[in-house]
């Protein structure tokens, strides 16, 4: 149960608490194009001003996209306890979030699952963007 | 003994310079080697954070009191033009307002903010001086403030109109300027009320109220330059090389 509680405050301050202010949601990002892909994780920048993961991950025809993923502050997030091993190369991540504007593939994280069901770091609710 | 009498005449002389009119920015005088802080002046010593306001107008209980001009730049600004997102820095209330801690250290004749966010600090003159003649404009302005009871008084202009005053994009003029409170409400609180009066873009000053705590963890260093990835996925209405 212990666990259980600690597991949820980390969910709820995740939901509720802001990790990114360098730039708003709309400057970069469409909230028109949710996106949700399943690939491995390739790289990750733990640094400032957003920590950036990259995924391979295949369409419904089988081609592969390199995706590269925007999460949130890497201070912030190490101040609710999450560190830069939270997510690994060669991790495999389900990734629900919303596409850049210019078409490319960038998006902006909200959900990042790994293979066992663990959520880790994502981006925020306080950026002006959609509220998951 | 000497040397003691000669070094108390300079920093006599020295906080005599300080006061009144100031130089010009390129010859303001260090602040004077004055007695630290002591009683009848709020400990505002300590890391801090106040609530992320990315949108100020937010806290504002009715619209806020745009010149035409005014809402005519708020209409049309893009997010993707927020100088911050270029790493850009913020301004002296925007860091403030930030979702990150800041430290503030007291000293003789001077308040230093360090910004945890893009690693930067700013410095508010409690010495007494005026703001300098024939003022430069620059991104953090010049701040001089003074104690009164439990609270600091601080006023600040020539603040560079490059800066934005929050992420939802209201922006001011150079004619900006800014009122600050720091009211020390109790050993872990400080009421912070900010004032902004820009006869360019407002029709009348108006004000905003946030309640900072104080934080248990030390500031970290975060450099916005390090792996700013955005920049080229940004949807602006300016061409990017004028940023």
């Amino acid at each position: 149960m212990r666990t259980l509680l600690t597991l949820c405050g980390v969910a709820v301050s995740l939901g509720v608490l802001p990790v990114q202010a360098h730039h708003s949601f709309a400057a970069e990002y469409d909230q028109k194009q949710p996106v949700t892909f399943t690939g491995v994780v390739t790289k990750l920048d733990w640094m400032n001003p957003h920590v950036y993961f990259y995924v391979d991950a295949s369409d419904k025809d089988g081609v592969m996209a390199h995706w590269a993923c925007e999460a949130g502050n890497p201070n912030a997030l190490a101040r609710r306890g999450w560190k830069k091993d939270s997510l690994k190369k060669g991790d495999q991540v389900t990734v629900q979030g919303y596409r850049a504007k210019d078409g490319t593939f960038t998006m902006n994280a909200r959900s990042i699952v790994l293979a066992d069901g663990t959520k880790v770091f994502a981006a925020s609710s306080e950026d002006g963007g959609p509220l998951n | 003994m000497r040397f003691n009498a000669f070094a108390a005449a300079a920093a006599l002389c020295f906080a005599m310079a300080a006061w009144g009119q100031a130089g010009d920015n390129a010859t303001l005088p260090l602040p004077p080697q004055a007695p630290a802080p002591g009683s009848g002046i709020p400990d505002l010593n300590g890391v801090w954070q106040a609530p992320y306001t990315p949108d100020l107008s937010r806290t504002f209980s009715s619209a806020l009191p745009f010149t035409s001009f005014g809402a005519e730049q708020f209409k049309n600004h893009l997010g993707g033009d927020d100088p911050h997102g270029y790493c850009q820095p913020t301004g002296p209330t925007r860091a403030i307002h930030s979702p990150f801690p800041f430290e503030i250290i007291q000293t003789a004749g001077m308040t230093t903010v360090l910004f945890e966010i893009d690693h930067t600090f700013r410095r508010i003159f409690t010495d007494g001086r005026s703001h300098p003649k024939g003022q430069d404009i620059t991104w953090y302005g010049d701040s001089i403030g003074r104690y009164e009871g439990n609270t600091l008084y601080v006023d600040t202009t020539g603040v560079s109109e490059r800066s934005w005053l929050d992420t939802a994009g209201h922006q001011h003029s150079d004619k900006l300027h800014i009122a600050e409170t720091f009211a020390k409400t109790g050993p872990d609180t400080i009421q912070w009320t900010v004032t902004y009066d820009d006869p360019v873009y407002f029709t009348k000053p108006w004000s905003v109220s946030l309640n900072m705590k104080r934080q248990k963890y030390d500031i970290m260093e975060m450099i916005c330059t390090d792996n700013n990835q955005d920049i080229p996925h940004y949807i602006t209405s300016k061409p990017k090389e004028a940023k």
